[in-house]
């Protein structure tokens, strides 16, 4: 370069070499820019699956080739050859047969067309001869002419049939010549369909020049094939902050084989979904292009990096493999976190929440039970479960029901008593429970029990137990009656049923009449329990209550009943009255109480502090508002939102809820708190199952917008059935009865004890096709044993016509009867076919096991319904539908099949039509018990 | 200057192509018709010739009461007991179920020929009965009366079939291997069997001695397993060469109740 000396600002030479390095550092930020992009994990993924899955398609293809039947395939194979060679020596016919069609094909041409000009001319004549017609005037010429020329048109349409024979004739021969070869072809290609399948597959993907031409930096934009996938979900928004905007989710960009059966054990991410028959699949209810992942899952859809979607692992173990293999961390930016997958069942909720029952989430369905059962609801505001019974008794009675020595030991420590208590424990905890704190935590029992005591309304059991049960007997019973579907007791362990209260200690609790008068009408003390009336006999009930009462709780009758200090009372009071009325006035509104309304005054302010009334009735708490945190939205609380004290645990909702139920008043740690302002949420004492699934149900309550038209139970018959299904969750039914596959509980015991099955209480699978709407409500109105071998016994619901009214709903509309589900129309049989349906009846034995009338099997054991209800009980069109093949209505009935591949057991009746005998085998048993048949 | 920078450029674009073909070649699809079909499986010459003996006091068998079917009671003389436990006069056990569950190689067709399983004098004859995947099973009622055949399997699929008419017969096949089928009539609550299904031929029952024959087996090495209804089962080795015949003794104890 030559030496320019110019006055200039800069140096040139400084310059250029200040340019030359900017372009080489632009250069490496270009290429690492590139080299990023190119190498990003979610494209790394997609390459890594491209490998797997011809992996995959390799081993389907060997499998597919391994499944060919090695010796028909030879065969084909060399049949096919002979085939190919007998038509080569044939070659010389062949093309003689094809000559010939040729030929003909020619000369029908010919024929055919002279054919067709013959028509035209005789329409020309036609047209003449008709002219003359209308006028009245006769021409014999054209006539003659016409019929002429009618008769050689037949002529020529019967030439080209023959030709066309003739033609076709050739046309065969060759056919048969080439049918071997066709057959054989056709064979093949159905014995290679699969394989060839996947070599089309194989063939479209891997790695070849092009790939890797429209997958190459820079170039990748215009077509590429490693792209983001993304399912867009406008019925499903997302709510980010204060708008709604539809939901985006690229998760199937690395999720690649999510929806593909056959990559079950495939690695992460490239791993089938484990429930391909309930979700993502296109005829499984939750399609994937309708709901995507996120609606479930939780987590950002739009992001397509491991952190910035939002994972977050299920246990201690993974998150400490994730760090080590994705350098996870919990994704704090992330505006959505996912579920662990232990709690993912949450999400079911934001469209099934208005759903009574959700069969497929058992986690979260028991959650949710036990939201209600515990009486979480009690105190807690949750929207979708409003209006449910309070969890524990009403107590305007319980002067007389139970003692104040017993009420004060239970609220002491209610697990002393029962292990299994759902009362749950408010005092002895570990903000409550100090050496300053225990006086005025006795103080605040005592006075709980006094005022509950002073203002119980009195109560004698009005029926007297006779004093003649039998325990061993009342044991038998109580097992056997169905006392087991709601009430656990020690001596059922394993089985343990929590709908209603563990009744092991009984005997320790209320007095022996209580029990009876209790058992033989559970309205008279409370006029609002659910517990169904079970019509026991006046011995029945002795039995029973001999048994509870010879129930003792040794250890809990002989311990102290706590005492309360009077000063330690006096003190409270003033804390509680000087806040309104300063210390003197205070002390002074003090002196005017006496020793009574003292206690009354620190009860009743206990009980309010305490909210004693979410879960029982309180004589003067009657309008009483729960004193929880509404939880109706808590699953998408800010994490701002909650007080993790000084507790150290991750500040995430799933921890907060973890440690609050595991202990909780363990927020309050460390906390300086005056007493009457620390935590006050009773321990429930939890199983880690219990926990989870209460967890789950909490963190599914997030508020989330939904539209209408995506939630279950809403649209259609949705609310009739969500209805009716209210009545029948509210009173446990499933406990005993299997309703549309779920429930019927109590057969876990009879599995316990070895018992046959098919001596529990029926299922109720297709009951809404089956009952009579007029028989279900007469039968829910005055119950009635229908199968009397049965020792389990359907109770006497206390139900409201309203309550009725919603099963039989219920039922119908889940059995897909049409409103107002009343046709009945039975054909009347003739004479002949009475005396056939006779002869079928009897030659088919159903009085073998079938009650008709006053009729009785020979032998008890295999004893079934009674035919002389069929009636008035069953519908004609389910009748033929339970002939026909039972066991597919009701798996393992006893009622064996009596036409197996519909073939008839009775040949010798209506030519063996096994259709019409069932037929007439279903209107002759409408006319038993009816005083117009015999 | 700018021609080294498109230089530079193909060049990572070059190399960037190849790192993106590497490492999966492009593999063919390979595979042969029929290739990993297992081999049919061969008969041999060898004998198992066993007994199941029953250690201890054989527990009292109930006597059945058949009198809610008179046509029951009619076709009996003597009083039927129970046939849970079955003891003949040398100690040997009845009605015990013995198949190789270990070590046969290779499928075996099944045979056309039908077993069958009576329904006489309200009991199944016979009380245990064991045969092949697909092998027809004739279920034959004997008795004037109405029986129905349930069988309860958890693999195969379940059936109950009515058999009101003498002399009727159903034809049934379980398509899978299942170790034991209960079945059972629910008109007569006390009739029980039980039947083995096997993918080979080479299972027997012992009768009323406890003698059980399995034959036609190749040589090799085996797990034989016997089943009992209320002993639960028991396995052990054996190693058999060409055209031998090899005793085997299998022993229940009968203080050993699976119950």
């Amino acid at each position: 370069m030559a030496d320019f000396k110019e006055p200039r600002a800069y140096n040139s030479k400084t310059l250029a070499k200040v340019f030359l390095i900017a372009s080489f550092a632009l250069l490496v930020a270009i290429v690492t820019m590139i080299l990023h992009d190119y190498f990003k994990p979610w494209k790394q993924y997609q390459r890594e699956f491209m490998t797997l899955e011809r992996k995959m398609d390799r081993v389907k293809f060997q499998e597919a080739m391994s499944k060919i039947n090695v010796q028909k395939y030879n065969q084909l194979k060399s049949s096919l050859a002979a085939a190919k060679a007998s038509i080569r020596s044939e070659r010389s016919q062949i093309h003689q047969d094809q000559n010939m069609i040729a030929k003909y094909q020619a000369k029908i041409y010919v024929v055919h067309q002279d054919y067709q000009f013959k028509k035209i001319e005789i329409n020309a004549l036609k047209w003449r001869y008709e002219q003359y017609l209308i006028k009245h005037e006769a021409n014999p010429t054209l006539e003659k002419q016409l019929n002429n020329l009618i008769a050689v048109d037949k002529k020529l349409g019967n030439r080209v049939t023959v030709l066309k024979l003739k033609r076709n004739g050739y046309g065969q021969a060759l056919t048969q010549i080439y049918a071997q070869k066709t057959k054989d072809q056709s064979t093949l290609t159905a014995m290679l369909r699969q394989v060839n399948q996947i070599k089309h597959q194989y063939a479209k993907m891997g790695f070849t020049p092009f790939f890797a031409f429209r997958n190459a930096p820079i170039v990748n934009f215009l077509s590429p094939t490693i792209k983001i996938h993304q399912i867009l979900l406008k019925n499903l928004p997302v709510d980010l902050y204060f708008a709604h905007t539809m939901r985006v989710d690229r998760c199937i960009t690395c999720h690649l084989a999510i929806d593909t059966p056959g990559f079950e054990n495939a690695p992460e991410p490239f791993t089938t979904h484990p429930d391909l028959k309930l979700f993502l699949s296109s005829n499984s209810p939750h399609p994937m292009n309708k709901f995507g992942c996120t609606v479930c899952h939780g987590g950002v859809g739009p992001a397509v990096g491991f952190i910035s979607a939002g994972h977050v692992p299920n246990s201690k173990a993974e998150a400490i493999r994730w760090k080590k293999e994705y350098g996870w961390h919990y994704p704090v930016n992330a505006t959505s976190h996912m579920l662990p997958l232990k709690y993912a069942e949450a999400s079911c909720e934001e469209c099934h929440g208005v759903q009574q029952h959700i069969d497929f989430a058992p986690k979260l369905d028991l959650g949710r039970r036990l939201l209600v059962v515990r009486g979480c609801i009690g105190c807690h505001k949750i929207k979708q479960l409003e209006n449910l019974p309070k969890a524990g008794p009403p107590l305007i009675r319980v002067k007389g029901k139970l003692t104040r020595a017993f009420v004060t030991k239970w609220i002491w420590n209610p697990r002393s008593f029962d292990i299994y208590a759902r009362m749950p424990s408010f005092f002895n905890q570990s903000n409550n429970s100090g050496p300053k704190s225990l006086p005025k935590t006795k103080a605040e029992l005592v006075s709980i029990v006094y005022y509950l005591f002073h203002n119980s309304k009195n109560y004698a059991p009005p029926q007297k137990y006779p004093g003649y049960g039998n325990i061993a007997k009342g044991k038998k019973l109580f097992h056997t009656i169905g006392c087991l579907a709601c009430h656990g007791i020690a001596d059922a362990m394993p089985y343990h049923p929590e709908f209603a209260p563990d009744l092991s200690d009984e005997g320790s609790k209320v007095t022996a009449s209580w029990i009876y008068s209790w058992i033989r009408d559970p309205q008279n003390y409370d006029p609002t329990t659910r517990m169904p009336n079970m019509r026991l006999s006046k011995r029945q009930a002795a039995n029973i209550t001999a048994y509870l009462m010879s129930l003792k709780n040794p250890a809990f009758e002989k311990e102290a009943v706590p005492k309360a200090s009077t000063a330690v009372r006096n003190q409270m009071i003033i804390h509680i009255l000087a806040k309104n009325a300063g210390w003197t006035g205070a002390k002074q509104e003090l002196a005017k109480m006496n020793s009574g309304q003292r206690w009354e005054f620190l009860g009743k302010h206990s009980i309010q502090k305490y909210g004693c009334f979410g879960c029982h009735e309180i004589n003067g708490f009657e309008n009483a508002q729960g004193i929880g945190t509404d939880l109706t939205t808590w699953g998408s609380k800010q994490l701002e939102q909650l007080d993790f004290g000084l507790v150290k645990i991750p500040h995430t909702r799933v921890a907060f809820l973890k440690a609050k139920l595991e202990n909780p008043r363990v927020f309050d740690y460390g906390r300086v708190a005056s007493f009457n302002n620390r935590l006050k949420m009773p321990n429930f004492y939890l199983s880690k199952r219990d926990r989870q699934a209460i967890m789950t149900a909490v963190l599914g309550l997030t508020g989330n917008y939904i539209p209408q038209s995506m939630q279950a139970g809403l649209t259609g018959n949705g609310p009739l059935i969500e209805a009716g299904d209210r009545v029948i969750c509210k009173f446990n039914c499933r406990a005993c009865h299997i309703i549309h596959d779920q429930g019927g509980r109590i057969l876990q015991y009879y599995k316990q004890i070895g018992l046959d099955p098919s001596m529990g209480p029926p299922n109720l699978a297709d009951e809404g096709a089956k009952v009579q709407v007029k028989w279900m409500y007469n039968f829910f109105r005055h119950v009635y044993p229908i199968r009397p071998w049965l020792k389990i016994r359907m109770p006497s619901f206390p139900w409201t016509d309203k309550e009725i009214d919603a099963v039989i709903t219920y039922f119908n509309l889940r059995d897909h009867q049409e409103f107002p589900f009343m046709k009945i129309s039975v054909p009347k049989l003739t004479f002949t076919e009475m005396i056939q349906a006779k002869k079928l009846f009897n030659q088919l034995e159903c009085l073998h096991c079938h009650i008709v009338g006053n009729h009785m099997p020979k032998d008890m054991a295999a004893a079934a319904p009674n035919l002389s209800q069929v009636r008035y009980r069953l519908k004609p069109a389910w009748i033929l539908k339970w002939l026909k093949n039972p066991n597919a209505i009701m798996p393992g009935t006893r009622m064996p099949d009596f036409w197996p591949n519909n073939a008839s057991p009775a040949p010798n009746i209506l030519n063996g039509n096994s259709k019409k005998q069932r037929e007439i085998l279903r209107d002759y048993l409408y006319t038993l018990g009816s005083t117009s048949a015999n | 200057m700018t021609g080294k920078k498109i230089y530079f450029l193909t060049l990572s674009l070059v190399v960037m192509a190849i790192v993106g073909c590497g490492g999966s070649s492009n593999q063919g699809l390979s595979g042969s018709i029929g290739q990993t079909a297992k081999p049919t499986g061969k008969l041999g010459t060898a004998i198992i010739q066993g007994i199941v003996m029953l250690k201890g006091k054989p527990p009292v068998e109930p006597i059945i009461h058949m009198g809610a079917d008179p046509i029951c009671v009619a076709a009996h003389s003597k009083p039927v007991h129970a046939q849970t436990v079955v003891v003949g006069k040398n100690g040997g056990l009845a009605n015990v179920f013995v198949y190789v569950s270990k070590g046969i190689t290779g499928t075996y067709a099944s045979p056309s020929t039908p077993v069958t399983l009576l329904q006489k004098g309200c009991m199944y004859i016979p009380h245990v009965l064991g045969m092949m995947v697909n092998q027809p099973l004739d279920i034959i009622n004997e008795d004037a009366t109405l029986h129905n055949v349930h069988a309860m399997p958890k693999i195969n699929a379940p059936f109950n079939v009515a058999q009101p008419t003498q002399g009727m017969s159903t034809t049934e096949t379980f398509s899978k291997p299942e170790i034991m089928i209960p079945i059972k009539c629910d008109v007569h609550s006390w009739m029980r069997g039980y039947i083995g299904v096997v993918s080979n031929p080479f299972y027997g029952v012992s009768n009323s001695m406890g003698h059980f024959k399995i034959t036609q087996l190749p040589a090799g090495t085996y797990t034989l397993t016997a089943w009992q209804e209320a002993y639960g089962t028991q396995s052990q080795s054996i190693t058999i060469t060409s055209g031998q015949t090899q005793g085997v003794t299998f022993t229940f104890n009968s203080s050993s109740s699976k119950k």
